[in-house]
């Protein structure tokens, strides 16, 4: 184990590690916008910038590895000045209209219509969880004084899940990093390069390349890109509730964590360190749940009757239906006569049951899951 | 008397009105507008700023924004002062926490200019002067060619794999040749080196190659052959080929005259395969093809047809010589001349290697030299059976040019090294060599190359049995045949070393207007990446020249020229902080199956592992600008 300190206090790190996660384990918080551990991605907003005695300057700690004997200072009022300085120049090249700022004239008929439509609150889809709101807020910059810089912004209002309002977008390069390096769709190029040619570039989608998996939402870090269906329903932190479960679309088994209020899922994310998605999904696992609020769907078992009708039926009488007519139909034909598939959808242990059933009860090897191929 | 003087470190030698840059401020001559001049340079640093840190991007924005305000003659409540004092702040936080050296070496003129004269920037209108700037870093500095290597570097990290080639490709036209065999001056004045590891930037670029795998890497849509003007090259080598490349991107038609049957000069037959596969200079050569140039082989320029008839009867209405330096110079030791077998040059060795030829026999060699042409002949010698394979070298294993990496492997697989030795005569029987006598050396003074000079020991002489002795101690130019009729009486043409007497920015040979030349025919032997470079640099005169512009060299290159001699990293800079990024990590075929054919021996890497590497690049670039 090496040492190093930090704000006077001697902590262990292992070797490799960065000083933002060797300060996270110590429990010493360093704030960062643009870091996206998964990715590498980080080096960008510089507000984790901290001190480093001997160096002419301010070290990032999300990508500076720590070192033994470091010494290193995260909240002297020189660093709170930079981090200031940098978070109200980012106010100002946006359009955040959060609830500490109203900027006359700054929401855009797009904005204006989805807070008039049903069940929306909020103004902006990440108002209450936004970590440039976090920041701002943590170090109190003066908002009301802050004059917006001219400029437009673009509206990419055509996906069919996803809103990209680039007014409120702050350049960090999360979204590009998360395509490209994450999910490996290279469908939002990045925007780094010489400003002399990229200087009005935003992350715009190349729709050929682009899967709709929606990690890019996930890891914005504003409320630049939002889910249509989110848009403006409440995500502050206290009246969700957060429910980590597995994906029912196949076998693969990603852990999702369901974003629930009154019992109405809002929004859907990957479970950051968990196995085997590690944060990731797929399109179906992030928007695919309309279904649950379906009015077509079934509460209860069906019996088909001799007309053709159904008529709803209880479990128990359902079960003991088909008990029988299985037990029938093996006793005539034979254990090779009936055949079972587990759906896909349902988990490893239930697809591990479902063979259980036909292997072990029923004698027969007709066992197949429609996830297979 | 300079007005402001506040460049720390080494001076750019130029006779100019103004600088400012990476060191400061230097004012000259009264007559430039400090004001309009911090602009402009203000205005090239928030270009070039790359948009990553915020601090940089947005800092450097808005410096610029505001002296163009004051350069307007708005100052913001009527008070510069106040603007000064922003200006000032606003530099302060851009020098202490920008992610690179745009941001952090590039307010220092400002702040310079706000420390000692701020009167200067009070606001007012001005008028527009004129300047040049130019951004370097120092590997792009040491490199003759001047590829911006950490901006393809940075494509890599952000994995825009094309885009990083096509920026190698600006400069340079041979990216999988120089990507495996230049002599890489630029790893040795990367600033990561100070520090541990230089970035493996040659091995980057080689990546860049590899990974493209479309059967034509170029891109670009240009208009073949659209110009009238018919340009001939003599010689395909590197610095032919580079010439043409750049040419027939101009749309200008090309026609290249080799005197081999293949292209690629000493790249082709001077490099074997092992280090150089055919394919990947069958592939560049295509590329050159593709833009429009055509290729004569077994022509022989000089003998089979003049340059005076290509200029004046073939209809071409410049040339370029780019014969190289394809000889190669007597060992100058006892018996040299009775030796029929067994005593070759290495040029000859390894030009009939690359060929598929053996032509020596034995198992015992010698080689006489520590270049990397010895490093190739020993090695290729290895790849043909010989088991005792040995070099001999005047100095010690410090002095040898050859790269380190080809010492290294070298020996890997088994070369002797006998060091301090000069051969002073050859035994043979019957014309055929038996062995080499050698004078033991010692180092003394250190001679104008700054390497101690061997002097001999007396008495002291050291014998080899051996059956063929190569030497490799050097290459010359054969350039006064191929001007022929042309130089008239005397020699025009050719300077006191019999080398084409080239202007090194433009590569006009002296007293003609229409014929140019670059490479190793005008330098003498020199590296790969320098033959490239001066291919390129001609194009570009010899476009003007078909244009009927003026043919000197431009105030940019006057400017990298000036740059190349001193150094761009300050050393009373901190070093980087210790790099704990394992460095890239290079495969290589094992030892033990090298020997056995040309199978190249350093193997590529994949994208993670290249990613990671390029994530290393502290990206020094700095910018200069000065006024004229």
């Amino acid at each position: 184990m090496s040492y190093m300190t930090i704000n006077g206090k001697k902590i262990e790190f292992r070797s490799g590690e960065t000083i933002v996660e060797a300060a996270q384990k110590a429990g010493i918080y360093i704030p960062t916008l643009c870091h996206l551990p998964r990715s590498g991605h980080g080096d960008v907003c510089r507000i984790c910038s901290v001190e480093v005695k001997g160096q002419d300057r301010f070290l990032p700690a999300c990508s500076t590895h720590a070192e033994e004997g470091m010494c290193i200072e995260t909240e002297t009022p020189a660093l709170i000045a930079l981090r200031k300085h940098i978070l109200t120049t980012i106010l100002a090249e946006g359009r955040h209209d959060c609830f500490m700022r109203a900027i006359p004239n700054s929401k855009s008929p797009y904005q204006i219509a989805a807070m008039n439509m049903p069940h929306r609150e909020h103004a902006c889809p990440s108002d209450g969880r936004c970590e440039l709101q976090t920041l701002v807020l943590k170090y109190q910059i003066p908002v009301k004084d802050i004059v917006p810089e001219e400029g437009d912004f673009v509206l990419d209002n055509k996906h069919p899940m996803i809103t990209r309002d680039f007014s409120r977008c702050i350049q960090c390069g999360r979204c590009a990093s998360a395509c490209n390096a994450i999910q490996v769709n290279e469908a939002i190029p990045s925007q780094f390069g010489r400003r002399a040619e990229k200087e009005n570039w935003l992350p715009l989608v190349n729709y050929d390349n682009c899967t709709h998996c929606g990690e890019c939402l996930q890891v914005c870090p504003t409320g630049a890109l939002s889910a249509k269906k989110a848009y403006g329903l409440s995500t502050k932190k206290d009246e969700l509730i957060k429910i980590r479960t597995t994906c029912p679309y196949c076998g693969v088994g990603c852990q999702q964590e369901l974003l629930v209020k009154e019992g109405r899922i809002i929004e859907v994310n990957g479970v950051a360190d968990a196995e085997p998605n590690l944060g990731r999904l797929c399109v179906k696992g992030r928007f695919g749940y309309d279904f649950i609020y379906s009015k077509d769907r079934l509460t209860t078992p069906l019996i088909r009757q001799e007309d053709g009708s159904f008529k709803s039926a209880s479990w128990d009488e359902a079960l003991e239906l088909i008990a029988t007519k299985f037990t029938d139909t093996i006793e005539k034909y034979g254990a090779d006569s009936v055949a079972g598939v587990s759906c896909s959808r349902s988990i490893n242990e239930d697809s591990y049951q479902m063979q259980k059933l036909f292997r072990s009860i029923f004698k027969t090897n007709n066992i197949d899951n429609c996830a297979r191929t | 008397m300079s007005i402001i003087d506040t460049w720390a470190g080494d001076k750019v030698s130029i006779e100019t009105k103004a600088v400012m840059g990476f060191g400061g401020v230097t004012i000259n001559d009264s007559s430039v507008d400090v004001l309009d001049m911090i602009r402009a340079y203000m205005d090239k640093a928030a270009g070039e700023s790359c948009g990553q840190c915020f601090p940089c991007r947005s800092g450097l924005k808005n410096i610029a924004k505001r002296l163009n305000a004051l350069c307007e003659g708005n100052a913001s409540d009527n008070n510069s002062e106040n603007d000064i004092e922003y200006l000032a702040n606003l530099a302060k936080v851009v020098m202490s926490s920008a992610r690179c050296d745009i941001g952090q070496t590039s307010p220092k003129a400002l702040l310079d200019i706000i420390e000692n004269a701020p009167n200067l920037l009070a606001a007012r209108k001005v008028t527009k002067g004129n300047y040049t700037s130019l951004v370097t870093a120092p590997c792009m500095n040491a490199c003759p060619g001047h590829v911006d290597i950490p901006t393809y570097i940075e494509n890599i990290r952000l994995r825009q794999f094309d885009e990083g080639l096509s920026c190698v490709m600006d400069k340079c036209s041979m990216p999988g040749t120089i990507g495996r065999v230049c002599e890489r001056p630029c790893e040795a004045a990367c600033k990561r080196g100070q520090n541990g590891t230089p970035i493996a930037i040659r091995h980057l670029k080689r990546f860049l190659f590899d990974k493209n795998t479309s059967p034509n890497i170029i891109k670009t849509e240009v208009a073949p052959l659209a110009k009238k003007q018919k340009v001939a090259v003599v010689g395909a080598g590197p610095a032919g080929l580079s010439c043409a490349y750049h040419l027939s991107k101009q749309s200008f038609p090309v026609t290249i005259f080799e005197k081999q049957q293949r292209s690629g000069g000493m790249a082709k037959y001077g490099i074997p395969d092992y280090r150089l596969p055919a394919a990947v200079l069958k592939k560049e050569v295509a590329c050159v093809q593709a833009l429009g140039c055509e290729i004569q082989y077994s022509v022989d320029v000089g003998s089979d047809v003049s340059v005076q008839e290509l200029l004046e009867q073939k209809g071409y209405s410049a040339v370029f010589i780019a014969s190289g330096a394809p000889d190669a110079p007597s060992m100058r030791c006892e018996n040299e001349q009775h030796c029929t077998t067994g005593y070759i040059s290495g040029i000859e060795y390894l030009n009939e290697a690359t060929r598929g030829n053996k032509i020596i026999h034995g198992t015992r060699v010698v080689v006489v030299g520590g270049g990397n042409v010895a490093m190739d002949c020993v090695r290729t010698a290895l790849r043909h059976g010989f088991t005792d394979v040995q070099i001999i070298y005047r100095r010690t294993e410090l002095e040898m040019p050859a790269d380190k990496l080809e010492i290294h492997e070298a020996k890997l697989e088994g070369v002797t090294f006998n060091f301090l030795l000069a051969p002073t005569k050859i035994h043979h029987a019957n014309g055929c060599v038996t062995g080499i006598s050698c004078q033991k050396m010692e180092l003394g003074e250190a001679d104008a190359s700054g390497r101690r000079s061997p002097v001999p020991i007396e008495g002291e002489i050291f014998e080899l049995e051996c059956d063929v002795i190569i030497h490799a101690i050097g290459q010359k130019v054969t350039v006064g045949y191929i001007l022929g009729g042309l130089s008239g009486e005397g020699n025009a043409g050719l300077d006191k070393y019999n080398n084409l007497e080239a202007d090194p920015f433009t590569g006009k040979v002296s007293s003609f207007n229409n014929l140019f030349g670059g490479g190793d025919c005008a330098t003498g032997p020199k590296t790969l990446i320098a033959a490239l470079a001066a291919g390129e640099r001609a194009a570009l005169h010899i476009a003007d020249y078909l244009e009927g512009k003026e043919v000197s060299a431009s105030k940019i290159e006057i400017l990298e020229h000036a740059l190349e001699s001193i150094k761009i990293v300050d050393d009373v800079e901190i070093a980087p902080p210790t790099d704990l990024t394992a460095s890239i990590p290079l495969h290589a075929l094992p030892v033990d199956e090298r020997l056995y054919d040309f199978s190249e021996v350093e193997q590529g890497s994949i994208d993670a592992e290249a990613c990671k590497e390029a994530s290393r690049c502290l990206r020094c670039f700095r910018i200069l600008m000065v006024a004229s």
